[in-house]
């Protein structure tokens, strides 16, 4: 997000857009403005302050933006595993509030394999809780130890074959 | 505690109801929908070793039946359907002349009888569970 802000700003087409504005501000200044005239200080700081004042509200905008909800992660990786319930629990992210159906993703050897299909069962203040559902037999037993699940990756992301096997265990 | 949590589950009545400890005084009404959940081990970031929360175990989900000033009886309203019974049923017909004749008139018929729908049960409900709004 931050980088796709900085990027619109220092465009081609943001450069003209500041080339234009300075032009029809300088040209509205210079048509109703008497630059030779003097003018008092104060008035000169009363600008400078209103300036300031408005880049700093722009940046804590900017800042805002930057840190929204594009700028949380599309991937988790779960902190346990309940296997009472079958249920992977996660931190909190934005990303998977409206996603009912995950894919957990299994990375071996550079390549990312769907080892579960589940759907999220409860969200919490901090965490939120992954129940699986389908069992994609890619591994013998699902992860438990910290070192195991650093291997596994919730995604809002499923296969359109994974969902049309989810749709036969229903039928 | 959570701002999420309503009430606190003081009683078991059977496996569909529970009784929470707020009633009519507390604005809760009777149709208002709640998920009850147990409160389980505290969980810790490994990253970084932080504390993050209590994991919320999930008994089921219930609505108010009963409502009266402290207090208010929760029952579940989830059903659970088993499976559909699809039965192939082969008959065969061999009335003397014909099965001289013509051989074994056979009948295939096809049915599909539907699952049975039965209520969930709160799934290890007991006293100090957690009644949050839905």
């Amino acid at each position: 997000m931050s980088q796709r802000i900085i990027n619109s700003i220092f465009s081609l087409s943001g450069l003209a857009f500041a080339i234009g504005a300075l032009g029809f501000l300088s040209g509205v200044v210079t048509l109703f403005v008497d630059t030779s005239s003097n003018i008092s200080i104060k008035w000169l700081l009363f600008t400078f302050l209103v300036a300031i004042s408005i880049t700093l509200i722009l940046l804590k905008v900017i800042f805002d933006l930057a840190n929204g909800v594009g700028g949380q992660s599309f991937s988790e990786n779960p902190i346990r595993f309940v296997s009472e319930e079958r249920v992977f629990v996660i931190r909190r992210n934005d990303n998977f509030l409206n996603n009912i159906i995950v894919g957990c993703y299994v990375h071996e050897n550079e390549i990312d394999r769907l080892a579960y299909l589940g759907v999220v069962h409860l969200v919490q203040d901090k965490v939120i809780q992954i129940k699986i559902e389908i069992d994609m037999g890619l591994l013998d037993k699902v992860p438990e130890s910290s070192i195991e699940l650093k291997s596994i990756f919730v995604r809002a992301v499923v296969p359109v074959t994974a969902l049309a096997q989810l749709k036969n265990l229903e039928s | 505690m959570s701002d999420r949590y309503f009430g606190k589950v003081v009683a078991v009545n059977n496996k569909y109801q529970v009784v929470i400890n707020k009633g009519s005084s507390h604005g809760l009404e009777e149709g208002q929908k709640f998920l009850i959940v147990g409160l389980g081990d505290i969980l810790i970031d490994p990253d970084t070793g932080d504390p993050l929360e209590k994991l919320e175990i999930v008994r089921g989900r219930a609505v108010a039946v009963h409502v009266q000033s402290t207090i208010a009886t929760l029952k579940t309203y989830d059903y659970q359907k088993n499976e559909d019974v699809r039965e192939i049923k082969k008959v065969k017909a061999n009335s003397s002349l014909a099965y001289a004749f013509l051989g074994a008139d056979e009948t295939i018929t096809e049915s599909i009888k539907p699952g049975d729908k039965y209520l969930m049960p709160l799934e290890g409900a007991e006293i100090g569970d957690i009644a949050i709004k839905l």
